[in-house]
């Protein structure tokens, strides 16, 4: 028996040597390698996001910017939530979020607890898009103050695009409808690739259970920042137009609208505001009507009929032309007037004034009936047959038909702007074009891209001459004349003369063709006339209360906001002075040298005299004679003057107040004498 | 004897060396289960959420129940071996219709808030019916008779174990066999039986009919060497058949294995498969090194890249953060306690105590052996506990149970014969 103890014992002792030999050669053989191993296991590439790009106004004012917004789920089943705390706690803190979010009672929320609990869902949305603020406040609370593993509060941060001027130009700008950083529309989706920058990576060591250590390494790849984008919009000029439009849409009561202001000389956009129906009172930015609504302008397009018409030489501002009763036949079609002319001829330039469908018509019948590919040809020239590339997702394309598929009366109607579909951004490059001395220029939504504050990219003015001068001076002379005695007389004033075209066009309704009530008001001009600054044009759509016509539902806004535009610039304010008009300084007594030099410097010619001291009176200076050892008057004196003249005189001054000398202790005439004291009171 | 004098005995019989172990061993586990589960957020050892503060839980009960069986007389469990063996039989059996599963195994049973998994007492209670029966005057190993009998039951509760799916467990019954061969079993036993193991094993590594050639081979050399003998080369020849037609059940029975099973073995001849485990194991082990990364400070074992760090791969996380100083100091405590388990068991009187200290010994032996093993990749990857530092209520009450009991009666062995 004692062998067999023996053997067992052996047993026992040579296995455990077997397994102390064999972690020996794992942990001091092999360690080295496991280590290495085992380093690489905890590594892992982290992916550091970039930061998205602004989005900037002209002025700098930041437009678009990112901030963080949070997402929050509860963990039912975290390890650390104990019943008791959350009984204790659950209807605090129900209460507490029917407070903040005020989107269910108090008694919603502890149900859904309760059952969310009961069920263990380890996953409860408890609220999306929670704001920075709201989160440093909830993170307060009973309960969530506990932390992630005894609250069992998720919170997801996510990404969310703050505009600092609300809706301000929000279209052009572009929505991130969805919060998921998918941006559908405006400059957002157009650069998106240049604002949202590139992800850096670097690596990290997991330490512990959510404990990361980043590691110094020259893999590391930073993340470059999105670029930022300096934006054409002038947020006081945006302001403007947005609140007349808002103001407007309510009081006609219509489905939607635009208003777009471009500086002339480089077809930068000032502003483009959108605002659609949601309900009577409220309008909203839903789609960017100014960029991709293409529809029948009406009206406004005359013009473009006219500078064809005069390019060919066909006709001047001059030209005759008959416009019977106000009614004309095409083959089997009639183009009305929508009142008969104040007589049967009447001149291009008065046509236009009273916006005459049958001048028009007539005139493109007459001219181009047959030959329509001219007419085409210079439609394309004014840039109506291509879509307008601008920087913002979603530009609309304009619909014309080829000429050769033209009808008989095709070039009667595109006269007058039907036939034919363009955004109210072609419309605007058109007219800014003869604003511009005939130089069509490409609007612009983008100042510069900038990258680190380094301008890496800057919008090129892309210009073309499209009008000889002569055809400008005359369509400019019409467009004047629109407004001085035309059919936007209403918005004529003394102080900024406006240029420009009404349209009233009335909307095809699909394929059912044109309803009578619902029309597109419209009015495209530029201002000031003589010197054009800006160019404008503001279309509404279906107006229902107060009015459809284009200078009354459109011209007024037009009218506000190039007066508000007007009144802000001081570029547009120099008006020369009138010398004769000149008011003098208030300068009461003083020495004849210094008012020499200030005159001087203002330019003012005033005659001073010989005296060394001069007083004001009665408009005209005199001088102040001065004796030695008499007090003369200081009255009207500034300090300075005051305590050189009685140092002069060997005086010791004393002052209270400020201002000029309105009293003296030593009356004027008194004799003094050397080292006399005098005080001096001083006021207005 | 007086009441007064027995009492006074109590404490002085108690061998405090293995109490200490004991408690050493608890200690050292519960610190270890505390850095395997470290949260960042849940810092407290004693929190009753983490498994320190639960396995803490349940050191003070073990503590508790080692206490009472140091009070209760060791005749008790003697005399109603059987009873408890017939008892926790019947419990197993209950276990498979009336069971809770957990992780795949319906062996558990849930009293109140508490899991209990019966076949970690069941160790218990086969110990004590085998040492009750080899004890029983008159048995002797070495006869047929007895020999089928111990073998029965030490086999009954494996078989209703494995019934119950959890074949890892049911394989620490064999290593009663340590028992036996104290008590007398021949040695042929174990070499047949480690004979069939390397068949098994190399069956699985050579194809068939290579296999059974080179068994040929080795017949053909007995039959050379025994050719004088008629009826010995008729056993070598016919051993060789038997050996044979094994080599094929062996294929058979693999291929009825479950695919975790499959995996495990495969894994261990190095043959591919799902290897994971073992290998984010070895990695955390033997990232430890010679001095290992610290307490608290592994990483591997943090960052839950091995799997049941805390229960049975609980050594990985010893490797890594102590190292190869750490492990042997372990192995070393534990290799302390088996010599003192069988120290004492020689010393033992009664037939009864002294088979009990040898199934005590073996059955901790074997969750050691295997334990470690398979965390450092020589021994199949079996789900059982390392005694005394794995995580889990029932194992560590089992094993206390185990302990304690022998402890009582090595303290009670000088009234054996009274």
């Amino acid at each position: 028996m004692m062998v067999r103890i023996y053997i067992g014992f052996l047993f026992i002792c040579l296995l455990g040597c077997g397994i102390i030999g064999q972690t020996f050669y794992i942990q001091n053989v092999k360690g080295n390698y496991y280590r290495k191993l085992s380093d690489t296991l905890t590594i892992f590439p982290m992916t550091i996001r970039a930061d998205r790009g602004n989005i900037y106004a002209k002025d700098g004012s930041l437009l678009a910017t990112s901030l963080p917004i949070f997402d929050l789920y509860i963990d039912f089943a975290a390890d650390g939530l104990k019943k008791e705390t959350l009984r204790k706690n659950i209807d605090s803190v129900a209460l507490l979020m029917e407070n903040m979010f005020h989107d269910k009672s108090a008694a919603q929320y502890k149900n859904e607890f309760q059952y969310n609990r009961e069920k263990r869902n380890r996953y409860y949305s408890l609220h999306k898009s929670v704001t920075f603020d709201q989160m440093s406040e909830i993170r307060k609370w009973p309960l969530f103050r506990l932390g992630r593993n005894k609250s069992g509060l998720i919170e997801e941060t996510k990404e969310m695009r703050d505009h600092p001027f609300g809706l301000l130009a929000l279209r052009t700008l572009g929505v991130d409808e969805n919060l998921d950083g998918v941006y559908s529309s405006g400059i957002e989706l157009k650069y998106n690739e240049q604002l949202q920058g590139v992800c850096g990576k670097k690596l990290v060591q997991k330490l512990g259970a959510g404990v990361v250590r980043p590691l110094d390494s020259k893999d590391e790849i930073a993340p470059q920042p999105g670029r930022d984008i300096f934006t054409t919009i002038d947020v006081t000029i945006q302001d403007v137009a947005q609140d007349a439009l808002r103001r407007a849409l309510v009081k006609h009561q219509a489905d939607h609208g635009c208003v777009i202001v471009m500086e002339t000389k480089t077809g930068k956009l000032r502003a483009v505001a959108n605002l659609g129906r949601k309900d009577s009172s409220t309008y909203f930015e839903f789609l960017n009507y100014a960029v991709r609504e293409a529809t029948e302008p009406g009206s406004t397009f005359k013009l473009a009929t006219i500078a064809s018409l005069m390019e060919d030489g066909y006709v001047n501002m001059n030209t005759s032309v008959n416009c019977g009763n106000g009614v004309a036949s095409f083959f089997n079609t009639t183009i009305k007037d929508h009142e008969a002319p104040e007589t049967p001829m009447l001149t291009v330039k008065r046509a236009i004034e009273v916006s005459s469908n049958v001048a028009v018509a007539k005139l493109a019948f007459n001219n181009y009936g047959h030959a329509a590919k001219k007419f085409y040809n210079h439609l394309n020239d004014f840039g109506f047959t291509k879509k307008i590339e601008v920087e913002i997702a979603g530009a609309g394309s304009p619909v014309i038909a080829k000429p050769e598929l033209w009808s008989g009366v095709s070039s009667a109607f595109i006269a007058h702007g039907y036939e034919l579909q363009i955004t109210p951004l072609h419309t605007l490059q058109f007219y800014n074009a003869i604003a511009n001395n005939g130089v069509l220029v490409k609007p612009t939504f983008i100042e510069k891209v900038t990258h680190y504050s380094k301008t890496v990219d800057s919008t090129i003015t892309v210009s073309s001459k499209i009008l000889s001068e002569r055809t400008v001076s005359e369509l400019r002379n019409i467009l004047e004349g629109v407004v001085e005695n035309g059919t936007a007389m209403n918005l004529k004033t003394d102080y900024l003369q406006i240029a420009g075209k009404t349209g009233t066009a009335k909307i095809a309704q699909g394929k059912g063709g044109y309803s009578k009530a619902v029309y597109q008001a419209s009015f495209c001009g530029y201002f000031p006339a003589k010197n054009p600054q800006y160019s404008m044009i503001v279309i509404i759509n279906s107006p229902s209360v107060g009015g459809y016509y284009g200078n009354v539902v459109a011209g007024s806004i037009f009218r506000e906001v190039a007066d508000k535009i007007y009144a802000s610039d001081l570029n547009m304010n120099k008006t020369e002075l009138d010398k004769s008009k000149r008011f003098s300084p208030i300068v009461r007594k003083s020495t004849k040298d210094d008012l020499e030099k200030i005159y001087q410097a203002l330019g003012v010619p005033v005659s001073l005299g010989d005296a060394q001291w001069c007083a004001f009176s009665n408009g005209n200076f005199t001088g102040v004679d001065v004796q030695p050892s008499v007090m003369p008057d200081l009255t009207g004196m500034a300090l300075r003057d005051a305590i050189y003249m009685m140092e002069q005189m060997g005086m010791k001054v004393q002052f209270t107040g400020k201002g000029f000398v309105s009293s003296q202790s030593i009356q004027p005439g008194e004799a003094v004498k050397e080292g006399q004291t005098i005080k001096l009171e001083l006021g207005a | 004897m007086s009441k007064y004098k027995k009492e006074e005995q109590l404490s002085a019989n108690i061998d405090w060396i293995m109490v200490l172990l004991y408690l050493i061993l608890i200690i050292f586990g519960w610190t270890t289960i505390y850095s395997a589960v470290y949260q960042e957020e849940n810092q407290n050892i004693f929190s009753s959420l983490s498994r320190s503060g639960k396995q803490f839980q349940w050191m003070i009960a073990s503590c508790i129940m080692g206490f009472i069986l140091l009070i209760v007389d060791s005749k008790f469990f003697s005399t109603f071996a059987y009873v408890i063996y017939t008892v926790m039989c019947v419990a197993l059996v209950g276990v498979i219709f009336f069971g809770v599963e957990i992780k795949g195994q319906q062996n558990w049973i849930r009293i109140g808030g508490f899991q209990m998994q019966p076949s970690e007492l069941a160790k218990v209670a086969a110990c004590l019916a085998v040492a009750k029966y080899l004890g029983t005057l008159n048995v002797d190993i070495r006869k047929w008779k007895d020999k089928w009998r111990t073998f029965a039951l030490a086999g009954l509760p494996m078989l209703i174990i494995i019934v119950q799916g959890d074949a890892g467990s049911a394989i620490v019954f064999v290593a009663l066999v340590l028992a036996f061969f104290r008590e007398g079993l021949e040695p042929y036993f174990l070499i047949v039986g480690t004979t069939v193991a390397v068949i098994s094993v190399l069956a699985l590594l050579i194809p068939n009919y290579i296999f059974i050639g080179i068994l040929f081979g080795v017949a053909l050399l007995f039959v050379y060497l025994f050719w004088r003998n008629k009826s010995t080369v008729k056993i070598i020849l016919g051993l060789w058949v038997i050996a044979s037609a094994y080599v094929f059940t062996v294929d058979y029975t693999f291929s009825k294995l479950k695919s975790h099973q499959k995996d495990r073995i495969n894994v261990l001849l190095g043959k591919g498969g799902n290897d994971w485990n073992i290998r984010q194991s070895i990695i955390a082990i033997g990232s430890g090194g010679p001095i290992g990364k610290g307490y608290l400070q592994g990483t591997q074992t943090k960052l839950k890249f091995v799997p049941e760090q805390s229960t049975d791969f609980i050594f990985s996380s010893i490797g890594e953060e102590f190292g190869f100083v750490g492990c042997t100091l372990l192995i070393g405590v534990f290799l302390a306690l088996f010599y003192r388990i069988l120290f004492l068991a020689e010393r033992q009187r009664s037939k009864f105590s002294r088979v009990y200290g040898y199934c005590v010994a073996s059955i901790l032996f074997f969750h050691f052996l295997i334990n470690i093993g398979m965390a450092i990749g020589v021994a199949p990857v079996i789900g059982i506990p390392l005694p005394f530092i794995s995580y889990g209520g029932s194992s560590l009450f089992s094993f206390t149970i185990l302990l304690f009991l022998f402890i009582r009666m090595d303290s009670q062995r000088m009234e054996a014969f009274r």
